[in-house]
């Protein structure tokens, strides 16, 4: 399991350029489904057929990158980011590109100004540069397993992704189940959005994670999958919170309750489209606000994974 | 035309004046003219081929502006702005009101009667007023009324030999190129669109996309350009001169990798002057458009302008005919851009 989550933990994902996870998802997942294809933009979506209801299973694979705008003649390559890296986190760190070779470190000459950083290419001819303009970039990840906890900077998607993998050999569900791996919703609604536009489900889960240590601090580590029933973009539907939370309580699967006063996920905004769509999120328990580094303890791991395919199944 | 259409009066809810001028250019070239409901204008040009792909070009026809948000009792108007206008750039510039294009000043109070702190700061709009010379609230109803549109009195003037002045060349560089491409015979059929409402959060892209339905989309564009006095170089977005602008990314979308890969291709196969946008700054309807329906490939293609959203837009024109060229490219080749 932790050599998976590694695996896919490491794939260059920046938004908009994530065809080095999507061609993984599907390669791993082909032989499992019923169709599995790539849509127009970018999203990777796996169907397993049933008679029921159709049942949209969202995750979101996004992650922030940079892209280098400018190189000087004293070899410094100016960047500009996708997304919203902090900059005072990136400062000092290697970034790889995007077949996974490490090109540089990024360096600030003021650590809170992302216009002030650049990456030192370490080289001191122009043309030992081994990028060009326009070139995207990733910060290189690390992955660590520390007491029953691992660590890297995209751990809660590899662990997500993981888990989906892992139970869609042997998932049996009443439900048309599709699983939407979703591109660029880290930089606002976008492969979710145009996701369930073309599915049409009737209803949603969106897996994704939710911090311990956040500025709500509702959600504490070792205490089963967040059921959050609110945030800045929605507020579920409590029929439907109800029937998750009595499935998992009669199965004694362990669950908490999440409600953010501020921040969420953008992917909630599935609520509102089409003629409404029920949507609900199931979290994981992440550690790692506003760090680079997340950590994911292995019994969340495993307690997710147990309610996911009680409640899938 | 470029200098009809960024004369023509056309601020975010009010470009009926461009969008006859548009109609009147594209008339006998087009070979077939929808107008939606909101007043966008889907024209289709037949190729000699059909593309796999349903293809799109876009250019937004409205441009920012203000609006008469109230009239004083001494017949001054209120103002608000209509899409993003720097302030610093407003004061002591000439306006036209309403239909009518009644003319007038912004101003505000004289610096006089100014406390230290208030000349030290920048001046909200809230601050200013439009003064046609209204004698009373009563006098300046003769005129105007409160929702007439404003827009900046500006009228299109060839600067240096090859660089050209004017308001609105975001986005009347996008149409115009657009209606050039209708008068051509070109290889692949395609979509032209030219949708209102972009400067106030790219609402007539949303219509227009739902409407066509593209797989493929190239969005037409105006752009900042910051090669002037006193900028790094690494702050450059775009120069005048180098060509026309393709962008990685924005505040709205990431173009699609591969569309843009094979544009930067083109413009080797034909040797066309391109430049990279050098910020991730700002949003154009590319935003609105990748994420309509299924999801469409797309990418921008910009003429680079100094003093953007301003009555003093500069372009260089070897930089709007290298986006023609461009364009024309495109249309001429994206038979054979393949994404699998």
């Amino acid at each position: 399991m932790i050599s998976k989550i590694k695996e896919i933990s490491g794939l260059f994902s920046v938004a908009g350029y994530e065809s080095k996870l999507t061609d993984y998802i599907l390669k791993e997942a082909e032989a499992y489904c019923d169709e599995c294809y790539t849509d127009k933009i970018g999203n990777v979506i796996l169907r397993k057929k049933g008679e029921g209801e159709k049942l949209l299973i969202n995750i979101p694979i996004s992650s922030d990158g940079l892209f280098i705008t400018f190189i000087t003649d004293d070899l410094k390559g100016h960047i500009k980011p996708i997304g919203n890296p902090e900059p005072s986190k990136i400062s000092g760190k290697a970034v790889v590109n995007e077949a996974g070779k490490t090109v540089g470190v990024i360096r600030a000459d003021a650590p809170d100004d992302i216009d002030s950083l650049y990456i030192d290419f370490g080289v001191s001819e122009k043309n030992d540069i081994p990028v060009k303009e326009g070139d995207v970039l990733s910060v290189k990840k690390e992955f660590y397993e520390i007491n029953n906890t691992l660590f890297s900077d995209t751990v809660e998607t590899g662990v997500l992704i993981y888990i989906v993998m892992s139970l869609l050999k042997d998932i049996k569900s009443d439900y048309d189940l599709y699983f939407a791996f979703t591109v660029m919703d880290n930089i606002g609604f976008k492969g979710a959005k145009t996701a369930a536009f073309s599915i049409k489900p009737d209803y949603a889960l969106i897996l994704s994670h939710s911090y311990c240590d956040g500025k709500d601090k509702t959600v504490k580590r070792d205490k089963g999958i967040a059921v959050r029933i609110t945030d800045s973009h929605f507020v579920s539907n409590k029929k439907m919170r109800d029937f998750i939370i009595d499935k998992l309580a009669s199965a004694g699967i362990p669950y908490q309750i999440e409600i953010l006063s501020k921040d969420g996920i953008v992917n909630n905004e599935i609520m509102y489209m089409n003629n409404g769509i029920l949507t609900l999120d199931l979290n994981l328990p992440v550690s790692g606000s506003g760090e680079l580094l997340k950590g994911v303890s292995i019994k969340d791991i495993e307690a997710y994974k147990n309610a996911i395919n009680k409640i899938l199944g | 035309m470029l200098e009809d259409l960024t004369n023509a009066f056309g601020v975010s809810g009010s470009d009926n004046e461009v969008k006859n001028l548009i109609l009147k250019e594209i008339t006998l070239s087009a070979d077939k003219i929808d107008i939606m409901k909101d007043g966008n204008i889907i024209a289709f040009k037949k190729g000699r081929k059909t593309p796999q792909k349903r293809i799109m070009l876009s250019a937004h026809t409205d441009e920012v502006g203000f609006m008469v948000k109230d009239i004083t009792e001494e017949g001054y108007l209120e103002l608000c702005e209509v899409g993003g206008i720097d302030s610093r750039i407003l004061l002591s510039k000439k306006v036209y009101v309403g239909d009518k294009k009644i003319p007038g000043i912004i101003g505000i109070k004289a610096v006089h009667m100014t406390e230290k702190e208030e000349r030290e700061q920048i001046i909200p709009i809230e601050k200013m007023y439009v003064d046609i010379g209204a004698l009373s609230c009563e006098d300046a109803k003769k005129y105007v009324n409160r929702g007439d549109y404003i827009v900046f009195a500006s009228e299109y003037t060839p600067l240096g030999k090859k660089r050209a002045v004017a308001k609105a060349l975001d986005d009347r560089v996008g149409v115009s190129v657009l209606i050039s491409l209708l008068k051509k015979e070109v290889e692949y059929d395609f979509y032209a669109v030219f949708n209102s409402l972009e400067e106030i959060g790219l609402k007539g892209a949303v219509t227009a996309s739902n409407s066509v339905k593209p797989d493929i989309a190239l969005i037409l564009e105006g752009t900042t350009c910051s090669d002037v006095k006193d900028t790094k170089a690494h702050l450059i977005s775009t120069a005048l001169g180098k060509g026309g602008v393709l962008s990685v990314g924005d505040r709205a979308s990431v173009s699609n990798r591969k569309l843009n890969e094979f544009i930067v291709k083109l413009s080797e196969k034909y040797n066309i002057p391109l430049q990279l946008k050098g910020t991730n700054t700002g949003g154009n309807d590319a935003g609105a458009v990748q994420i309509s329906g299924e999801g469409v490939k797309t990418a921008v293609l910009s003429v680079p302008l100094r003093y953007i959203h301003s009555p003093v837009s500069v372009m260089d024109k070897d930089d709007y005919e290298s986006v023609l060229k461009m364009a024309e490219a495109f249309v001429n080749n994206i038979g054979d851009f393949c994404d699998d």
